[in-house]
């Protein structure tokens, strides 16, 4: 018995060795799995700055009202007491404590304040759950440019939000920690600490900002347009202190717009130029010196090239005129840039549009940007030759045309554009030299004091601007629709020293269609608002 | 091979030289002297395997006490209430209360016993009936084991192991005579035995049944019962248990977890699962005093049935070889006395509680390492379990009187067996049932049952 006894003790004694050395590892390891627990510490996603520093996009603390339906003994009279505070239909919310499970959302992200009384109520199974949410504190400033974020907060889906997420997002951390059955720590093991997103600062004034948007929706309802966008931008720097489109609305409130109008317009939508564009051919035939300004032309009504006949934009034009380059520009006469065109040749055209940016990608910080849409020059047809000169058959964004027009009024440097200050060192590129870019100017002032822009004007500032009427192209492709124009206004101002470029482009405006008549105005109440807000100082003897 | 036969016999009997010759004469005149074996009544000096008993049984009490506290801890931990000073002071009191009945018994002649031994027997019984009576029974774990009078809770069926213990040693040294036939030895102590073993199945109480049936057949083996016989009654039990394994779904259950608890980790197989996982995070040396986690209530149990597994995850393979060892020393000595003493009551009195202490071990540490299945049986002395470790110290505390009044065999010379008669008489003093046995056999008396002596 004693024997059996021993041998017994012998026996455990080995299963404890079995168990404690030989099957120690893998069980420690399903001990581990039972013991530890990794939570994410969350980090709260950084804020977007205009460029003074004024929040325009921000995280709050919100309170999600949760129920545990398992404990909830009577859905009912809970959703009775729960509807007015959460302000839900009460059928709505019996519906989600009566069903199974141990977990459901009553309402998502709400209001501390309204969190608080649902919470006092003291329903055994509904209780509080902080979550964060993001916040727009301009409401509709900017809603284009800002974009979205997921509700998940970690995920920005559009605009701002998705081009610098990688910033704004930070990252979590982790917390490592031994717990008992039910999930209570007992012990931190490791830690690391969450990496608290950058703030984005914009390039964007606010103020600026506001007042385009302003403006844009008051001209879309006067002229009964589809659509109107603007920037401003500081040629000097490439920043963009402004870029709007239509409609406004509150970035707090981004799922509800169509996609269509969520849509960043200026840097997403192609569009053709029209008369706008002929600034390139006479930059073209400037630099390439086959012109001075003052060179003369003699010019018929129409041109004829191939099979494609160009027209004046007016009627009663005299069967022959002679006009200076200068004057080509100041009258936007088709005929006249057509020759210049002509004259310059196709390379040396496609040269100058590549070299204003017009093809390829701004770089602009902004998602969604498309490229320019030209022809590459060996398939330029006659058709081409004489319509690219005058804006059509040439497709660009709104802020690759803005950008090149920043490129004159930067002494011929072209600067990538850019919305954020996290930009520092942008790309910059000669166009043409200082000689042809101060002479372009000079053109688009006559422009304006004297031809079609001249609704452009601003007392006590000289302003250089060129309108641009473009006939829209039908959907299929085949021609230009009738009676669609998107109607145009790029200008500097002041015209010696440039210190913005204002571009507006008001799409399909029904009462009037000329840019004269339409972009321009714009522009000059734009113009209006801009040098007071930044203090630009008028001219002795500018304008009228 | 003699001599030195002769010097350790002496040495542990504790009486060098019981009948004055002197040392000179037992050493040195050793070849010249013819011994011959001679019982005497009592030690003067108490042996080693007394002293090792009782140090044994108290720094085991005091493990117990040391690691229910630490467990108690860590599952009040998230109560913020006081289940870890009132644990240890309910064992406390419990491990005083057993201490005083260690004293008591242990300086009490165990065959002082006897004439109490009917009415023990009585009481127990009684209390196992009372367990069914609904204002003093108290069900927990849907098993009706305690019964709540006075200030401790009572559970019978532990007190129903040391009366399994004094009654078999009673009944079996009573029929001495008869030492041998198998209708003496089963009569009258296993009908008593099986309606004891009964009761405490009905309530269910599997594990402590199991133990009443080891301890029975265990003093039925030291008494000598045929081994054909023997092997009859262990394959009957065997086979007992194996229907009663078959026939109940939840029992067969129970069975299969055992054989793989993996099968269910979440289910049936979680306690015995959260057992290995206890033990094998303790490896070699354990993960520190204190710094176990799956006292916190990962491991069901684990201040009582399933401590072993919170010392060998705090303490390693190294703390539980030495908790076995600490088991292996104590049942070594407590048999060692039961052998010693040639008073067949007092041996089967000592290898009973040895047997109870060390089939209790077994059958725990089976259960806890997964070698057996689980049945809910306290490790003895070290896990929460208030009448359990009251009556396993009151058990030591026999074992300790008949290390200190049991009749032991001494060698002396021939020369000196003068005083025989002397030491006979000596030992009329006594109850010695031995001597009476002996002039029963002598006088092939057949008459022999309870309450004949």
């Amino acid at each position: 018995m004693v024997l059996a006894l021993g041998l017994c003790f012998v026996g455990l004694l080995g299963r404890a060795f079995y168990l404690q050395v030989v099957k120690a590892a893998e069980y420690t390891k399903r001990a581990e799995s039972q013991h530890l627990t990794t939570v994410e510490l969350p980090v709260k996603r950084a804020s977007i700055l205009d460029r003074d520093g004024a929040v325009l996009a921000m995280t709050v603390e919100t309170v999600s009202i949760c129920a545990n339906p398992a404990l909830v003994d009577d859905p009912a009279g809970a959703a009775k007491l729960l509807a007015p505070v959460l302000e839900i239909p009460e059928a709505n919310l019996v519906e989600k404590l009566s069903q199974k499970g141990t977990f459901v959302y009553l309402a998502r992200k709400a209001d501390p304040m309204v969190a608080e009384r649902a919470c006092l109520l003291r329903i055994p199974g509904v209780f509080g759950q902080a979550e964060d949410k993001r916040y727009y504190p301009q409401g509709a400033v900017a809603s284009h440019l800002l974009g979205f974020v997921g509700i998940d907060m970690d995920q920005g889906l559009e605009g701002v939000e998705k081009q610098y997420n990688h910033l704004l997002s930070g990252k979590a951390g982790s917390r490592t920690t031994v717990t008992d059955d039910q999930g209570r720590v007992l012990e931190v093991v490791t830690e690391t600490p969450p990496d608290p997103g950058t703030d984005v600062t914009l390039t964007i004034d606010k103020d600026i900002q506001y007042a385009l948007e302003q403006i844009l929706t008051q001209t879309v309802e006067e002229s009964e347009a589809k659509r109107a966008i603007a920037i401003v931008l500081e040629p000097k720097t490439g920043e963009v202190l402004a870029l709007a489109t239509t409609p406004a609305f509150d970035s707090n409130l981004y799922l509800e717009e169509e996609a269509d109008d969520r849509r960043n317009h200026p840097v997403t939508d192609l569009f053709e130029p029209g008369s706008t564009f002929k600034l390139v051919v006479a930059a073209a035939a400037l630099a390439e010196q086959l012109v001075t300004p003052d060179t003369m032309f003699t010019l018929a009504p129409t041109i004829q090239v191939g099979d494609v006949t160009i027209r004046e934009a007016s009627d009663g034009v005299p069967a022959q005129r002679e006009l200076t380059v200068t004057d080509i520009v100041v009258q936007s006469s088709n005929v006249g840039a057509v020759t210049l065109g002509l004259k310059v040749g196709t390379e040396k055209l496609c040269r100058m549009i590549r070299a204003f940016g017009f093809v390829e990608h701004t770089g602009i910080d902004a998602p969604g940007e498309v490229a320019g849409l030209m022809l590459p020059p060996d398939k330029w047809n006659l058709g081409t030759v004489a319509n690219v000169p005058i804006g059509q058959g040439i497709s660009v964004t709104a802020v690759q045309l803005a950008a090149a027009y920043g490129a004159v009024a930067n002494d011929g440097v072209w600067i990538q554009p850019h919305v954020t200050k996290m930009v520092e060192s942008p790309v910059t590129r000669r166009v043409v030299n200082p000689q042809v870019a101060a002479q372009l100017r000079t053109m688009l002032t006559e422009t304006v004091k004297r031809g079609t822009g001249n609704a452009a004007a601003l007392d006590g500032y000289s302003i250089a601007g060129k309108t641009g009427t473009a006939e829209k192209a039908l959907e299929n492709g085949m021609g230009y629709a009738k009676d669609k124009y998107l109607a145009s206004f790029v200008g500097m101002i002041p015209a010696d020293d440039p210190q913005v470029v204002i571009l507006v482009a008001v799409d399909e405006p029904q009462n009037a269609h000329l840019g004269s008549e339409v972009a321009a105005p714009v522009f000059a109440s734009i113009a209006d608002f801009i040098v007071k807000h930044l203090g630009i100082p008028p001219e002795e003897g500018a304008g009228e | 091979m003699a001599r030195k036969r002769f010097q350790e016999i002496s040495r542990s009997s504790g009486r060098r030289d019981p009948l004055g010759v002197g040392d000179e004469m037992l050493t040195a005149g050793m070849s010249a002297v013819t011994l011959r074996w001679v019982e005497v009544p009592g030690r003067e000096r108490l042996s080693r395997a007394f002293h090792w008993t009782w140090i044994l049984a108290l720094v085991l009490t005091c493990a117990g006490l040391v690691m229910i506290y630490s467990v108690s801890t860590a599952q009040g931990f998230f109560a913020q209430n006081e289940l870890a000073l009132d644990r240890i002071r309910d064992q406390g009191v419990a491990a005083l209360l057993g201490l005083a009945a260690l004293l008591v018994l242990s300086r009490l002649d165990y065959r002082r016993l006897r004439p109490m031994i009917m009415l023990f027997t009585l009481v127990v019984f009684g209390l196992l009936f009372a367990v069914w009576i609904p204002q003093i029974g108290r069900e927990a774990n849907e098993a009706a084991r305690w019964l709540d009078i006075g200030p401790l809770p009572i559970q019978p069926s532990e007190i129903a192991k040391l009366m399994m213990v004094v009654l078999a040693a009673h009944l079996l040294s009573t029929t001495r005579a008869k030492q041998g036939r198998f209708g003496v030895l089963f009569w009258p102590l296993a009908p008593v035995a099986g309606l004891a073993t009964g009761l405490v199945l009905l309530q269910p109480d599997l594990g402590t049944a199991f133990m009443l049936a080891i301890i029975v057949m265990g003093l039925w083996w030291q008494s000598g019962m045929p081994l054909k016989e023997w092997i009859v009654i262990a394959a009957l039990g065997i086979l007992l248990v194996a229907v009663a394994i078959l026939t109940s779904d939840y029992r067969r259950e129970r069975f299969l977890v055992f054989v793989n608890p993996f099968n269910d980790p979440q289910g049936d197989g979680w306690q015995i699962v959260q057992s290995f996982l206890a033990l094998a995070s303790g490896g070699w040396w354990g993960v520190g005093p204190g710094r176990s986690v799956q006292k916190f209530n990962y491991l069901p149990d684990a201040h009582t049935d399933m401590i072993f597994s919170i010392v060998g995850e705090e303490f390693g393979f190294v703390g539980v070889g030495v908790l076995l060892l600490a088991f292996v020393l104590l049942v070594v000595c407590v048999f060692r006395v039961a052998a010693e003493c040639t008073d067949p009551f007092g041996r089967y009195l000592a290898g009973g509680v040895g047997l109870m202490i060390a089939g209790q071990a077994v059958v725990n540490l089976g259960g806890v390492m997964g070698v057996l299945p689980l049945t809910g049986i306290p490790l003895p002395f070290v896990s929460f379990g208030r009448t359990n470790l009251v009556m396993m110290l009151a058990g030591v505390g026999m074992v300790l009187a008949v290390a200190r009044y049991g009749p032991v065999r001494i060698p002396v010379p021939m020369e000196a067996d003068s005083n025989q008669g002397e030491l006979l008489t000596l030992e009329r003093g006594f109850s010695n049932v031995t001597y009476l046995d002996r002039r029963r056999r002598h006088s092939r008396s057949c008459s022999a049952g309870l309450g004949d002596r």
